[in-house]
């Protein structure tokens, strides 16, 4: 157990790191070459003015007709991206392991806090469990591959929540915790979690195409 | 590279009434098909990777809005099942597939361009890229013909 625990937290966590950053700069380089080699209109396109205009709009909550027709799904969405994003990096566990393997160190969640960000995510989770098996329109477009990508979504936090709790069998939890971790880090390239790179650009794009070709707003 | 198939299509809705004046080619030349996908690889696999399947697009598509909301005409939808097929079969795709998808293209959705998908996509784009496709098979309909309307017959 404490072989594996050491194996999780030293190379596995390097080679998570490693496909992390080098996958996704190898998706971009890819996709920035097709896109010069055969489809460079896009870059043509792009209008840094109208590009902001549009992901700042989308970016704040019930900033487009789409996030006011759907309001509990804007709620949900907002609230657990911005949990899934801040926890891990604000969490007082991890910023103390920064602190222990490279001496750095940044503000942390009050634990409370922290618990309750985590109870979201899980929340939201299975409120997107529930449109993917209950809302006819989420389940036509619904594949086997979106449940996985949520489940590698939700795991971390549940085996996190689980683990700082020190509910039964959290050591075990623990290195669930972190190798479920290493698993969505090393998703993120090759999945559609890929799409928090690659927002800024679609919308980007889109917004371009509005704000200087059809001049009209795309929010 | 091409595949043959004797299967008959009906060229029009039964209830329209109208001739379709769309010769059936019953060949499907996959070289044609893969030249375009290859020029637009980057945004095919771009909106693939990004569609979230949140289906938030369907109440921009106003066909969706005043069809009692049939999931058909969701713009995600519209994309994924013809476009998006294509895509992932390499263009591999049979006579009989082009002409189902031929009704998602042009029956479900008028390129009003009005669709929005929250991450981005450019949902109308990726469809006239999948007309544009079914175009060079000679599957379209009549009046989505690139002549003047003065010569239609």
């Amino acid at each position: 157990m404490h072989n594996f625990y050491y194996f999780a937290t030293g190379p596995l966590a390097w080679i998570a790191f490693l496909v992390f950053i080098g996958g996704s700069i190898w998706r971009f380089r890819s996709l920035l070459e097709l896109a010069r080699r055969k489809d460079s209109i896009v870059f043509e396109y792009m209008d840094t003015k109208f590009a902001l205009r549009s992901i700042v709009h989308w970016l704040i909550p019930f900033g487009s007709r789409s996030m006011k027709i759907n309001p509990t799904m804007t709620v949900v969405t907002f609230l657990f991206h911005i949990c899934l994003f801040l926890t891990p990096l604000f969490v007082f566990g991890h910023v103390i392991l920064w602190k222990e393997n490279f001496n750095i160190s940044w503000f942390t969640l009050p634990n409370a806090v922290a618990d309750i960000m985590t109870f979201i995510v899980i929340a939201s989770c299975l409120f997107f469990l529930w449109r993917r098996i209950k809302l006819a329109d989420v389940k036509y477009l619904t594949t086997p591959l979106d449940f996985i990508i949520l489940f590698i979504v939700a795991a971390p936090f549940i085996s996190g929540f689980w683990a700082y709790h020190q509910f039964p069998g959290f050591a075990t939890m623990t290195i669930i915790h972190i190798i479920s971790g290493e698993i969505m880090l090393m998703a993120i390239p090759f999945t559609k979690l890929f799409h928090m790179f690659l927002f800024p650009f679609t919308r980007g794009y889109i917004g371009s195409e509005f704000g200087g070709v059809r001049m009209a707003k795309d929010w | 590279m091409t595949s043959n198939h004797s299967i008959v299509f009906e060229q029009d809705e039964p209830s329209s009434g109208q001739q379709d004046l769309v010769e059936i080619n019953k060949n499907v030349c996959v070289e044609e098909i893969n030249a375009i996908l290859k020029e637009k690889k980057d945004k095919i696999a771009t909106a693939l990777k990004v569609c979230a399947h949140c289906t938030l697009c369907a109440d921009s598509c106003f066909l969706y809005r005043s069809k009692e909301q049939v999931t058909e005409h969701m713009p995600s939808h519209k994309f994924i099942t013809s476009l998006g097929v294509i895509y992932k079969k390499k263009g591999k795709v049979t006579i009989e597939e082009l002409y189902e998808m031929r009704e998602t293209l042009w029956k479900r959705c008028v390129l009003c361009t009005r669709c929005s998908c929250p991450l981005g996509i450019n949902i109308p784009e990726l469809l006239a890229i999948g007309r544009r496709i079914l175009r060079t098979q000679g599957v379209y309909h009549s009046y989505s013909e690139n002549q003047p309307l003065t010569e239609m017959k």
